[in-house]
């Protein structure tokens, strides 16, 4: 008893520094060596490696109000029960160890429907129904373990699949999430491995969540157990990282080639410093080095990248401030990463719409009161209309998101063809913390891999099955992810 | 809870495997422990064999059955309210339950002792004889850890965002508002503090915003502007540059500028000041070799300017993870990672950097070099508690202590009024420090500063402008720091458009910040207290909030906490004195710890007795901020030998700091354990510093180094057409 988890944990170990991971790329692709990526022949092999799909990730803070988001279907639970069916009656109860090891634990077939209707809250993207899958069904189990802190372990199990280590002090120990794993694995291929952008930074004062740093409930991204993918929430900085080299004239300082020699020379001597560093340092202790050296290694190989054909549409201006309304701050980082993709600097991106506990008031829809505070309505009708008008407006960003994405051509298909942008959250019903029937959305065809315009209800999958899936879809092929038992079935057809 | 008893002992086993099998998860090293480490091995870890009871076999006699018999109904693994879980396998089990939650037993002695545990709602009750029984066992079989000191792991901090941004500013000589970490990424928070090692991680967006700002603030320092004109330097028909600026980083080379024989003998005048200062410590010949590099670098690419390269090489020394990190490497290192008293240079990084949030000043940096810095840390501190910097206590650590840095996060209030809140704690802390005062001040001083402002908030008249003064308070009205506006209103919500008071709120506020206790989360599926903000209350907060403690689950805990909040009930929403609520007269009685209230003067007198208390936890989170790590339990013995020493010195704050900065944490670091074999030269060329330059700034007589080099190392320019500086001062 006390053995398995120890393999189950070595195990996700290697996952994480890239062992046992399984990149299902073109051969020749695969064998293109490190610094002849970049180069000409490398882009021209790059080029025929077709299509390429994208892959970009909603989160929507603190949870939905369920029955107003999945639609109404008579013998089709959207709530869960008092009790979770096959939830053992404790909650701290093994559910590590109580998965099997392989194949899907789903029992009952998945309910597919794609006449289903649309929800109120879906009401805003009725326009798009036929480019997205409403998944329901799929529960993050492991934010069930250990008591309280349901924020944090809704948004750090999200994409890491792991039971996150309680603790508010030294010893934060999460996962790797998802879309770095998908980064290490693919991100050399482009300009940018991944983007990690949110809308804010989370709570600067206080406690989070009782018993859980601050660092659980402020990141979705995970680069490794200890070290979260930090986010950028300023505009105007992500213009001049993605962009900058593209816009000279923007740039204040010396020319874009005397900064980029010294940026260059500069790096090599801080890697100098930090490999005599490293090597006298104990291998417990240089971990913060290493994300150091990292650093360094991923800054180099973007200056390596050729100088790229980006140009910039006309009409994309340098955002010079962060806007005052959650709606104004969503369209510019939309607009950005979208740009992004489509000029394929990064091909995986996370995007935070807010971090958990998210005290965002919505003034500009007549909700002064915080998201967070609202969503504990303990049955308030009132409470609930507005939790509602919340979800509902996301749903709007949302369809704003795919229009763009629909807007782009590419061939005879669009940006949203050749991507599958998800929206989701940890939480399961905002009210209940359950972590169950958790928020899914995922639009986009993946590159033709993806059959959107149904609703597909699975019975009690776990979130990592769809991770799974998805980094299949970008070319990944990992045996497991976190907690995942298998791959999600019909998300094809 | 449905079914408890038959589940119990099944649940029991589960909870146990689970706990066992996670915490070997976490121990388990990558690879072998440091040797000597004593973190490694804690009594009851997986493997290792519990060691014997001191008391010897007393807890499944005595303690045992008492924990069983009074504690386990409800802290039963099934229930375990708080986390506590105080049903035992056997005594291992039992000293074990620190490896998870090291101030477990912490926290239940501070049930126990002040009679909160059990609660008022349960069936039995120890006798004060039981209790002295559990409390002993506790003190010498569960509290006590190692017995030793420790410091703790090694560390590396990264510089944090402020003291990133303050630090380059004072070593390039920015001006006081130049803050070139404005827009960087928010930094993590580990313990409540943002100088926590564990959460200050590095990203390539970190490093991203790291070279913009090396940039930026080398171009502020050295009046550069690409943009303009080059400022390369005129060359006279001699063929020698001259020079038309002056800045202090160009200082130590200026007296020399008429002689240009050697223009890089020059800028390693520069550097030679520059490096020390950045790094915080001497630095090697090799070290200014390589920096020198970039100085060749600039002549190449932007002329021959000495701004120019004295620019480059800075904008290079503050990319080194010599400067962005802190982490103190054992000076005779014998790779078995044991613990060291610090050297007088990492002393005084420390030190600067607990009451300063920047670098070492000139003063702190000779006196590490005369090695009298820890012969002398009293006066030092006291210095360092009178000089400006020391502004960042108040902003970063009272900002975060109180949590009033996040005041301005509040809805409902002006802005203007949250800033002159926050402006009153904020000079009453800063009271504290420049007068020396007692730290009990907290807890029920007769003063407060005001501007016409806040007098406005709190009825007094006769005070104009935006400048606070000192004031005594009407002490049947105010007195200690939970009776200022800021805090009052941080621990109130939003009501319609207005605030009202949260008793809760308030009484857990208290409870973690001024006597650092920590409250369990509620339990799941209990609904919170229904306030619609926007609909006008019946009858009195207080009113409403008594009928939700009648709710058995909820009584407990709120039991503990709600006198404190209704104590406060005087204060609205935005710390107004009031008599009235909703025009019904306020009741702010209670009883606490037996102790029975009617008026705010009586309830502040009974916190006043509980100086013990807030020292301690005073204490533990100013610990926890001088060293940036969450307190350990090997911490104990320190903090213990801190409290006595602070109470027999009168609990001033000048006794806490210096107590605290001579405690064995913050004086020890634990070593490095030693690589694999073969990496012996370069630990050992680590370790070994040859000192050429040490500040404060002044420049020698020759440009002669002091130093020997490794010899030439790998060319950091290799490959960039650079050729390599030739060794200056011949």
């Amino acid at each position: 008893m006390m053995r398995q988890p120890l393999a189950r944990r070595a195990f996700l170990r290697g996952i994480g520094k890239g062992a046992g991971v399984a990149i299902a790329l073109p051969l020749l692709e695969a064998m293109i060596p490190g610094s002849l990526i970049g180069s000409a022949e490398a882009a021209a092999r790059a080029a025929r490696v077709a299509p390429r799909n994208r892959l970009v990730l909603l989160y929507y803070p603190n949870g939905i109000h369920t029955p107003n988001w999945y639609p109404t279907i008579p013998g089709v639970a959207t709530v869960a029960p008092t009790r979770n069916p096959g939830a053992p009656p404790n909650p701290s109860a093994p559910v590590i160890d109580a998965q099997p090891d392989a194949a899907t634990t789903t029992t009952i077939a998945p309910y597919v429907n794609a006449e289903y209707p649309l929800s109120p809250a879906l009401q805003p993207l009725a326009r798009h129904r036929q480019d997205f899958l409403l998944l329901g069904g799929l529960n993050v189990p492991l934010a069930k373990l250990d008591q309280a802190g349901d924020h944090a372990k809704a948004l750090s199990c999200y994409l890491t699949g792991v039971h996150i280590k309680k603790t508010a002090t030294d010893d934060i120990q999460s996962g790797i999430s998802m879309d770095q794993v998908i980064a290490n694995a693919i991100g050399d291929q482009t300009r940018f491995p991944s983007l990690e952008l949110g809308l804010d930074y989370g709570r600067m004062e206080g406690g989070c969540d009782p018993g859980y740093a601050c660092i659980y409930s402020n990141n979705v991204s995970w680069k490794n157990e200890t070290t979260p993918a930090i986010k950028e929430v300023n505009p105007r900085i992500v213009f001049d990282r993605l962009f900058g080299h593209a816009r000279q004239s923007d740039h204040q300082g010396e020319s874009r080639d005397m900064q980029e020699t010294y940026n260059r020379s500069i790096l090599d001597y801080t890697r100098d410093s930090l490999s005599r560093i490293t090597k006298s340092l104990g291998v417990n202790d240089r971990l913060r080095v290493d994300e150091y050296l990292t650093a360094i290694r991923e800054l180099e190989r973007r200056l390596d990248a050729p100088p790229s054909d980006i140009e910039l549409p006309p009409d994309v201006t340098r955002p010079t401030r962060v806007p005052d309304t959650f709606k104004e701050h969503f369209e510019l980082m939309a607009d950005l990463q979208i740009l992004a993709i489509r000029q394929d600097v990064t091909r995986v991106s996370t995007f935070m719409l807010g971090v958990e506990q998210s005290r965002r008031t919505y003034n500009e829809i007549g909700i002064p009161e915080e998201h967070h505070g609202l969503t504990h309505h303990a049955g308030n009708e009132e409470k609930i209309a507005k939790v509602c008008k919340i979800d509902a407006y996301c749903a709007e960003q949302f369809a704003y998101f795919l229009d763009k994405m629909k807007v782009v051509k590419e061939g005879e298909q669009t940006l949203l063809d050749n991507s599958m942008v998800l929206l989701g959250n940890g939480n399961g019903d905002a009210a209940r913390h359950d972590h169950y029937n958790c928020m899914t959305l995922l639009a986009g065809r993946g590159g033709g891999t993806l059959s959107p315009g149904r609703y597909i209800k699975y019975d009690n999958v776990v979130m990592s099955n769809l991770w799974l899936s998805l980094m299949d879809r970008m070319g990944v092929e990992v045996e497991r992810h976190g907690d995942s038992t298998g791959r999600l079935p019909l998300l094809k057809v | 809870m449905i079914g408890k008893t038959p589940y119990l002992a099944l649940a029991a086993g589960l909870l146990l495997g689970i706990v066992a099998g996670s915490r070997a998860l976490v121990a388990e090293p990558q690879s072998p422990a440091p040797a000597g480490s004593s973190s490694a091995v804690t009594p009851g870890t997986l493997g290792a064999p519990a060691p014997p009871s001191r008391a010897g076999g007393r807890f499944a006699n005595d303690a045992q059955p008492l924990f069983t018999k009074y504690c386990a109904t409800c802290h039963n693994p099934a229930d375990a309210p708080g986390d506590i879980v105080l049903e035992f396998k056997d005594e291992a089990d039992a000293q074990s339950r620190t490896t998870m939650d090291p101030e477990f037993w912490e926290r239940v002695t501070v049930e126990l002792s002040s009679k909160q545990m059990p609660p008022a709602r349960a069936e039995r009750y120890p006798t004060d004889q039981e209790r002295a029984v559990l409390l002993e066992w506790i003190e010498h079989n569960a509290r006590t850890p190692t017995g030793q000191p420790d410091p703790g792991p090694f560390m590396v901090h990264r510089l944090n965002n402020r003291e990133y941004a303050n630090t380059i500013r004072d070593l390039l000589y920015l001006p006081a508002d130049f803050d070139v970490a404005s827009d960087f990424p928010a930094d993590e928070r580990g313990d409540g503090f943002d100088n926590n090692a564990a959460t200050l991680t590095i990203s390539p967006l970190l490093i991203e915003h790291y070279l913009a700002a090396a940039e930026k603030a080398t171009v502020a320092a050295l009046g550069l502007d690409p943009q303009k004109a080059p400022p390369a330097a005129v060359t006279t028909p001699g063929g020698s540059p001259t020079f038309n600026s002056r800045n202090r980083l160009n200082e130590p080379s200026a007296r020399f500028r008429e002689d240009f024989a050697d223009r890089q003998g020059k800028i390693r005048l520069n550097v030679e000041v520059l490096a020390p200062r950045a790094f915080r410590r001497p630095v090697s010949k090799q070290e200014i070799d390589e920096l020198m590099k970039f100085a060749a670098l600039s002549f190449a690419h932007a002329g021959e300017s000495f701004d120019q390269a004295t620019g480059l090489v800075a904008r290079a020394a503050i990319m080194s993870p010599e400067f962005l990190f802190r982490m103190e490497r054992d000076p005779h290192p014998d790779g078995t990672g044991k613990v060291f008293e610090i050297t007088e240079y990492q002393l005084a990084s420390r030190l600067s950097y607990f009451l300063w949030s920047t670098m070492p000043d000139p003063a702190l940096f000779a006196a590490a070099k005369n090695g009298t810095l820890r012969a002398t840390l009293d006066t030092e501190i006291a210095r360092m508690l009178q000089d400006p910097r020391a502004i960042s206590l108040t902003k970063d650590f009272l900002g975060q202590w109180l949590e009033i840095r996040g005041l301005h996060e509040t809805t409902n209030a002006d802005p203007a009024l949250l800033t002159a809140m926050q402006g009153e704690t904020e000079h009453f802390f800063d009271y504290i420090v420049r007068n020396n005062r007692s730290i009990m001040d907290f807890l029920d001083a007769d003063y407060t500063f005001v501007n016409e402002r806040m007098a406005k908030l709190y009825g007094l008249t006769g005070i104009t402008g935006n400048d606070y003064q000192k004031v005594q308070v009407d002490p049947s009205q105010r007195g200690g720091i939970f009776t200022q506006a800021s805090v009052l209103t941080l621990t109130s919500k939003p009501l319609g458009t207005t605030r009202r008071t949260s008793p809760v709120v308030r009484g857990k506020w208290i409870l973690e910040n001024i006597f650092n206790q920590s409250i369990p989360p509620p339990p799941p599926n209990v609904p919170s207290l229904d306030i619609d903000p926007n609909k006008e209350l019946k009858g009195t907060v207080r009113q409403i909030f008594e009928q939700h403690r009648a709710d058995p689950t909820c009584a407990g805990c709120h039991a503990r906490m709600d006198p404190y909040g209704f104590a406060l009930e005087n204060y609205d929403g935005y710390g107004a004195w009031r008599q009235q609520d909703n025009h019904i007269d306020v009741d702010a009685s209670g009883e606490i710890n037996g102790k029975t209230f009617k008026t705010p003067v009586e309830f502040r007198r009974i916190l006043a007795e509980r100086k013990d208390d807030f020292r301690r936890g005073f204490i533990k989170k100013m610990v926890s901020y001088a060293l940036g790590r969450g307190i350990q339990r090997d911490d104990k013995p320190s903090l213990d030998a801190i409290e006595a020493a602070v109470k027999a010195e009168g609990d001033t704050i000048l006794s806490v700091m210096v107590n605290v900065v001579k405690s064995y944490p913050f004086q020890h670091a634990r070593g490095l354990k030693a690589a694999a074999p073969g990496s012996d030269e370069t630990t050992a060329a680590m370790a070994t510093y040859h000192p050429v330059f040490v500040p404060p700034p002044a420049p020698p007589a020759g440009a002669g180094t002091a130093g020997r080099g490794r010899g030439p190392g790998q060319n950091p320019l290799a490959g960039q057409g650079v050729v390599p500086v030739p060794p200056a001062g011949k």
